[in-house]
């Protein structure tokens, strides 16, 4: 309780010292943590067991770009999660892992993680600790063994060291990794796009962003909720059955309502992390915008609100300012922030 | 010293043995040993991995190279009807036939004469929504081979084995069966509540310092033939699909009490 007490005073003078100093003051490596935008939702991600550090994060971002946990140490997370990509594999309609096995979904992009209540594209996994065992464990993605990559990190010339710093012991264990990936990743905020920079008044919409901006509202918001632009929920989207029979939700709870279901991706950097759905199948934004106008499949499930409208249709002229606005998702400074590449 | 006390053993054991259930003083402050063993049978044949051959009701022939389930939520108990509960986090058991050490759980109850003995087969719902950092000895995502990470959620039940009937290529079959009601939409729950009535073959009697053994024979036959009849032909893999509730069905029945020892000393340094 005591540490508690003078770890909180160290933190309030750090704090203080930090809203002192100018934005420009700080080193590129100078360490933020986590901090949720003000408009953003309270996240549902907690740090109550554990307390997000310098140490712990950086941990993470070592073992997010390391091999060392998949089967020949050729594939890390980076792997189809790339930063300059806004962490999708850019360029792949799904992704190759091990030995160049092709999966059957997109990879998503991993941004404001905090905020998501379920992970992957069918939400089968509930929290963001119990996501990376998927990958490390997949046969074609990682075919690693968390169980001999523990043994392989704890052999390791410099990781027990970074385990001590992060955790306070030598020992490393399954969730000391798991916690340490999740704070690395729950660092991956993005909220510098021009959409954010207007919520913020440091900008405004050109005309066509503000026309764009309230078709977005209109006919895009019910799923992709500001300022998220999602709201984790599933939906069937008209996209139809693909070859790999992907029925997504439903292999997750084998409810019939949930047949061809998929979690709505947010549409932040949408500009780096083309291709699209939940397959890669759409590759250009006005694809997606295509799909949506006149392309829908009526399937059964398929989401009340495209049934409703037959889709979302769009004027051409409509089009072309949807697209302006979302170009104002993209986030320059995310993709390019030094402490989220390599280290 | 070592001889009068074997001496005084052996008069107390006489003494018990000729004492009625009455007469043991029970104090529900001190707490005794209780253990379960799990001893695995196969219809009517030992259980012995990889190398003995069994049948089913379908005439199919197997052998298990694996056997693990969770035997979770022990609770005991008594003729008037009060239920001790085992702490939660002290009920957690991962039997592995594989692993003669966890064949035999141990459990610190207090001294008393139970009936029933109750045990979820399984990993329940509130189990599979503990944070990453209470998932610690059995319950490690990452070591035992009974966690699905996909659909995340932990497997209660896995049975592996070979079969000619199984038409695959490495003719094995696998019943890795899961599925705890799901996070947010409700699933399948394939846990079930195992109750085994102690008083046939003997009630269970705790004392402090003395152990209770509890010898429970499990039918690993049962799987195929306890309520709904199995074909490894028709089903040589089922996980998310296929009959598994019916396997879990089955697997709720294998649980039968042999008999119960009372007043076993502790041998101490056991393993």
């Amino acid at each position: 309780m005591k540490t508690k007490k003078k770890l909180s005073v160290i933190l309030l003078i750090i704090c203080t010292v930090w809203a002192c100093k100018k934005a420009d003051d700080l080193a590129p490596d100078d360490f933020l943590g986590f901090k949720k935008p003000s408009y953003f939702p309270e996240p549902a991600y907690t740090f109550e067991s554990t307390p997000l550090t310098r140490e712990t994060v950086e941990l993470g971002r070592k073992l997010f770009y390391d091999g060392i946990l998949s089967r020949d140490h050729t594939i890390s997370c980076a792997s189809c999660h790339i930063s300059q990509n806004a962490f999708t594999h850019h360029g792949h309609d799904v992704s190759h892992g091990i030995d160049d096995q092709l999966g059957i979904r997109n990879s998503s992009s991993l941004v404001n993680l905090a905020w998501s209540t379920s992970f992957f594209w069918d939400g089968g996994v509930p929290t963001l600790d119990l996501s990376p065992i998927v990958p490390i464990h997949n046969p074609i993605e990682m075919d690693g063994n968390l169980e001999n990559g523990l043994l392989q990190l704890q052999t390791h010339p410099q990781y027990p060291s970074l385990f001590q710093k992060a955790f306070g012991s030598t020992a490393i264990e399954t969730h000391q990794v798991l916690k340490a990936l999740s704070h690395f990743m729950v660092t991956l905020v993005s909220d510098n796009s021009k959409y954010d920079q207007v919520q913020r008044n440091e900008t405004t919409f050109t005309t066509q962003e503000a026309r764009g901006y309230t078709l977005f509202q209109a006919k895009c918001n019910a799923c992709h909720q500001e300022p998220l632009f999602t709201d984790f929920s599933f939906r069937d989207n008209g996209l139809g059955i693909n070859p790999a029979k992907d029925l997504g939700r439903y292999e997750i709870t084998q409810q019939e309502e949930d047949k061809l279901k998929f979690k709505v991706p947010t549409l932040r950097n949408l500009q780096y992390t083309a291709p699209y759905m939940h397959d890669g199948r759409i590759y250009t934004l006005q694809g997606v915008l295509n799909h949506y106008n006149k392309e829908i499949v009526l399937t059964d499930n398929l989401d009340p609100i495209l049934k409703q409208n037959n889709g979302i249709p769009l004027s051409r002229e409509e089009m072309e300012d949807l697209l302006a606005f979302l170009l104002t998702l993209n986030d320059e400074s995310f993709i390019t922030n030094k402490s989220f590449s390599q280290p | 010293m070592k001889k009068i006390i074997v001496a005084f053993v052996a008069v107390l054991s006489l003494l018990t043995a000729c004492s009625k259930n009455n007469d043991i003083q029970i104090d529900s402050n001190k707490f005794g040993q209780v253990k379960i063993k799990f001893d695995h049978i196969v219809n009517s044949k030992k259980l012995v991995l990889n190398d003995y051959t069994y049948s089913n009701s379908h005439s199919e022939i197997f052998n298990v190279t694996t056997l693990k389930y969770f035997v979770t939520n022990v609770k005991f108990t008594k003729s008037n009807g009060e239920t001790y509960t085992v702490l939660k986090e002290d009920s957690y058991f991962l039997i592995d036939a594989v692993n003669a050490h966890s064949l035999n759980p141990n459990i610190l109850i207090p001294e008393g004469e139970y009936t029933g003995l109750e045990f979820n087969l399984g990993v329940d719902s509130l189990t599979n929504t503990l944070p990453v950092e209470k998932r610690t000895g059995v319950l490690n995502p990452a070591t035992n081979g009974m966690y699905w990470e996909w659909n995340s959620g932990y497997i209660h039940f896995k049975i592996e084995g070979n079969s000619p009937q199984a038409n695959n290529p490495n003719n094995s079959y696998k019943y890795h069966i899961g599925l705890f009601g799901g996070y947010s939409t409700p699933t399948v729950n394939n846990n079930r509540i195992v109750r085994i009535d102690l008083t046939k073959a003997g009630i269970s009697k705790v004392q402090e310092h003395l152990s209770s053994d509890i010898h429970l024979m499990v039918d690993i036959g049962k799987i195929f033939d306890a309520v709904h009849p199995i074909s490894i032909q028709k089903n040589p893999v089922v996980m998310q699909s296929g009959p598994h509730t019916f396997i879990a069905d089955n697997y709720a029945q294998m649980f039968m009490h042999d008999h119960t020892h009372n007043f076993q000393k502790i041998v101490q340094h056991e393993n």
